[in-house]
């Protein structure tokens, strides 16, 4: 489709100018930092800006949107200004209805705290099938819901052990990636995806039936299974660390939950440095070829999709172990979205890029949240009510978390720490 | 030189959203007190009929809850003046209403689930007693558009008991109904995605894109329904060519991979919904007119006139998309550079500009959905979203890419929908039959059932 693009009619030396990406990229981190990110974005729209000043001063032949670029470093130097206020203003002074400390104390919390272990977790998953083998599994909240039922269930309804429930709950997935794989990894990459939401669908709405909340729970989901889990707890009073804080409860759930995220690191790492490794993303570079080398596609693809099913099942056993509930909505396809986005942040094909991803994830959320909360709660908010209201205030950071998930895949697609070739974005 | 559209596409995006907020709030002023109104004039009709048909003569539309209480120790007489309560699962209140002269108590429920109905034993007459008197409520499952019948275990009985082959004559409308309106979102998301090869994620929300436009001018600038759905549908044509002049053209130009703008696609459709959540709220909103009428008979079936308007209007639109297609230079053109894109920009034709065209369709259709669904039921956020693996199912099933497999797939999938819980399917998921077709039809027939092969890959 690209032959098509190109004008026919422009002599070879014409070529037509195109805008430079790194302009756009400014514009648009400028416009985001003055209206969705209060400010946080518009450094970088700035430092884009000249970026995009530079390259088009040294090739204005090829290059134009100086305007562009030119408007972004402004915007950028507004937010900037707008940053700079309101931190020197909510931290060192008492006129901003926002406390600045608390904000970043909550997003710091957040971004160690056991909400970035499960997203870690997931993502790590994630990482294994999208990452190294090029599989688009969008399905992954279906892989933490069964890993999450499989525990509440066996010991609720069945009145199971609590070490064979996790034993069933480490199985679950596995069993869900066969019978997820055997139908759909044949076919082409759009088709794998459709197929894996649909799925992950399926087991939420069943999880959720009235029909069967006898077993399952339904809406209200499952509860007291995870007393063993607790009474591990080696801690019994409230960790407070200045910068973090964590209760006694969510303590221990941050030593395991960094441990297994430790674990698994350690496994892919391995993994992947093996020859094993070498044939997954062999796999995502061109299948074709691997399959002219002799090796058995399909059953490497089989193993990935175990593997990280494996990884999200543990986030949703762990997501079920620090919570003690198990509810139906924890488990929906916007999960799988963020998780996506956790790993894209951090940089796909990277040992620690998802889990990198999942903390400046968080980070970013529950600051947003923190802030944009404070500063729309009492009786007279830093933003009008007309503007934005408590409720609204909420949803600003999963706007944010869209446009930033576009802009991510345009600009940056490999992320922080990624290599751009080796992410399976291609078409196939 | 058009990439610095995205940037504007980004900026309109925000400026919308500051422009709709006030707006919402302005229309939420409006809706709230004309909400209590609707269940107890319901009840009200039926009682100056004195009833010769079982059927209440003016049931609203959508699901309802019905209970006749009769007394089983007095020769059934209709037990006249006692107030009962319907109260959904998450204990907020439906509505309440007082048995009429029949007996008979009608309540609106908003949608299909499990609801607690509590019969208020105080206003029981003198000498009629509950046969157990410390159970005054009863659980229903709501399951279908129409009558849900509830039975008391009391001294008083029920007596509704709607015949099969009735129930199935109502899901069939419903599902054929649910099918044509699906069919409009699928045909859009066929043509796309044959043009394009893009899996658009975003889809539902264009769907709710139609549905929140009716909306918003219909409550917020006061036009009739009719208008703002004729103007939401052109306000989706202009989204969709911003859409792809803005966003998805810089993106193919700049040699971006298919499961790149996929991706994209995701993000896109996040945006949207929550920008949707922002402006609209998280609860269901109802448009100003035709929120609920009675239905009329014909026949076999009995439809409410704006059922048949939605029937009506949604066959027309695909017959007359589909000659369009047929027959016309640029359905031609579509065709052709769905069935190979670099073959038709070297015969001549302008891909980029016949992309445009399949967006501004694709999305009108779309919207077109959108807007019947808010007409039929409410406005809500989520209401694309729940509808886009079902509309992936229908493209899927009938084979991506082709017209007549969209078609055909969504009429499947629509009256499967509804159809199923007559035959065992647990009410509260009865999409997932839909979606377990999906998975069904990948494993045995992945080009679908009007695809061809080589689309599969």
């Amino acid at each position: 489709m690209s032959a098509t693009t190109r004008e026919p009619s422009a002599a070879p030396t014409l070529r037509p100018k195109r805008t430079h990406p790194a302009a756009i990229a400014s514009a648009v981190l400028g416009v985001a930092g003055l209206t969705l990110t209060a400010g946080i974005a518009s450094p970088f729209a700035f430092w884009k800006g000249r970026q995009a000043l530079a390259a088009i001063e040294a090739d204005p032949d090829d290059y134009e949107g100086r305007n562009l670029a030119n408007l972004g470093r402004v915007l950028g130097v507004l937010g900037t200004v707008l940053l700079l206020t309101w931190l020197v203003l909510g931290l060192f002074t008492d006129t901003l209805p926002v406390d600045i400390a608390r904000v970043f104390k909550t997003a710091l919390n957040q971004a160690l705290g056991p909400n970035a272990i499960v997203f870690a977790l997931a993502a790590i998953g994630l990482n294994v099938h999208f990452g190294y083998t090029g599989l688009l599994n969008f399905g992954q909240a279906g892989f933490m819901a069964v890993g999450a039922y499989g525990l509440a269930v066996s010991v609720v309804t069945f009145d199971i052990s609590f070490w064979a429930a996790v034993g069933i709950s480490l199985l679950a997935p596995i069993v869900l990636a066969i019978l997820l794989g055997v139908p759909t990894l044949r076919l082409r990459a759009d088709y794998l995806a459709i197929a894996t939401i649909a799925t992950a669908e399926i087991l939420r709405l069943t999880f959720g039936s009235v029909e069967m909340s006898d077993t399952l729970g339904g809406s209200n989901g499952l509860t007291g299974y995870a007393s063993t889990y607790q009474q591990l707890n080696p801690f019994d009073s409230r960790l407070d660390l200045g910068f973090v804080a964590f209760s006694a409860r969510d303590t221990w759930s941050v030593l395991v939950g960094w441990s297994m995220v430790a674990i698994c690191l350690l496994i892919v790492w391995a993994l992947m440095r093996s020859p094993w490794g070498r044939v997954l993303r062999s796999i995502r570079e061109d299948e074709d070829a691997v399959r002219s080398l002799g090796k058995n596609v399909f059953a490497y693809k089989m193993q990935a999709l175990v593997l990280g099913g494996m990884f999200g099942g543990l986030a949703g056993l762990f997501l079920a172990l620090k919570q003690a509930s198990v509810v139906p909505t924890d488990y929906s396809t916007n999960v799988t979205f963020f998780a996506y986005t956790a790993l894209l942040i951090g940089g796909a094909a990277r040992v620690f890029g998802p889990v990198v991803g999942a903390m400046i994830f968080w980070f970013l959320i529950s600051g947003l949240g923190s802030f944009l909360g404070q500063a729309t709660s009492g009786i007279d908010p830093l933003v009008p009510t007309w503007i934005m209201d408590n409720t609204q205030s909420s949803l600003v950071r999963f706007i944010a978390t869209g446009l930033g998930l576009m802009l991510l895949m345009i600009f940056r697609p490999q992320g922080i720490f990624g290599d751009r070739r080796e992410i399976a974005i291609d078409e196939r | 030189m058009r990439l610095r559209l995205l940037a504007l596409f980004a900026a309109g995006l925000a400026f919308v959203m500051m422009v709709l907020s006030p707006l919402a709030a302005l229309a939420d002023g409006t809706t709230e007190p004309t909400e209590p109104t609707s269940t107890t004039s319901s009840t009200e009709e039926p009682a100056d009929e004195t009833g010769e048909d079982a059927e209440p003569v003016e049931p609203p539309d959508g699901p309802y809850i019905t209970v006749v209480l009769l007394d089983s120790g007095n020769d059934d007489a209709p037990i006249v003046g006692v107030t009962l309560t319907v109260t959904a699962e998450d204990g907020t209140e439906v509505g309440s209403a007082v048995t009429n002269d029949e007996g008979r108590v009608i309540i609106e429920t908003p949608e299909r689930g499990a609801y607690e109905v509590v019969l208020d034993q105080d206003t029981l007459p003198e000498g009629t007693e509950l046969s157990d008197p410390d159970d005054a409520s009863i659980t229903i499952q709501v399951r279908f558009d129409g009558p849900n019948p509830g039975l008391f275990p009391i001294g008083v009985e029920e007596v509704v008991a709607v015949p099969f082959v009735d129930r199935l004559v109502t899901a069939l409308t419903s599902g054929v109904k649910f099918g044509l309106i699906v069919a409009l979102a699928a045909l859009g998301l066929s043509l796309i995605f044959g043009t394009t090869g893009l899996t658009n994620f975003a889809h539902g929300e264009l769907i709710t894109f139609g549905a929140v436009m009716t909306y918003v001018a219909n409550r917020g600038f006061g036009l009739p329904v009719i208008l703002s759905g004729v103007l939401a549908v052109a306000v989706s044509a202009l989204f969709g060519w911003a859409q792809e002049r803005g966003l998805w053209r810089p993106l193919r130009r700049r040699g971006t991979g298919l499961i790149a703008m996929m991706i994209v696609s995701i993000g896109l459709g996040l945006l949207l919904r929550n920008s949707f959540q922002y402006s609209i709220g998280s609860s269901r909103q109802s448009l100003s007119q035709y929120v609920s009428q009675g239905r009329r008979d014909y026949g076999f079936i009995s439809l409410a006139d704006k059922e048949l308007a939605i029937i009506l209007i949604a066959l027309v639109t695909i017959t007359v998309a589909c000659v369009l297609l047929m027959k016309t230079r640029l359905g031609k053109a579509m065709r052709a550079v769905s069935d190979n894109p670099a073959l038709s920009a070297s015969s001549g034709m302008k891909v980029d500009s016949v992309i445009g065209a399949v967006w501004i369709l694709g999305t009108a259709l779309t919207g077109l959905a959108g807007v019947l669904l808010a007409i039929n039921s409410q406005v809500n956020f989520l209401m694309g979203f729940k509808l886009l693996l079902l509309v992936f199912a229908a493209v899927t099933l009938g084979g991506l890419g082709t017209i007549w497999g969209a078609l055909f797939g969504s009429m499947i999938i629509g009256v499967m929908v509804e159809v199923g819980p007559l035959f065992g399917v647990p009410s509260s998921i009865k999409e997932v039959g839909a979606l377990v077709v999906l998975i069904l039809v990948l494993l045995l027939r992945p080009q679908g059932i009007l695809g061809r092969r080589e689309r599969i890959g």
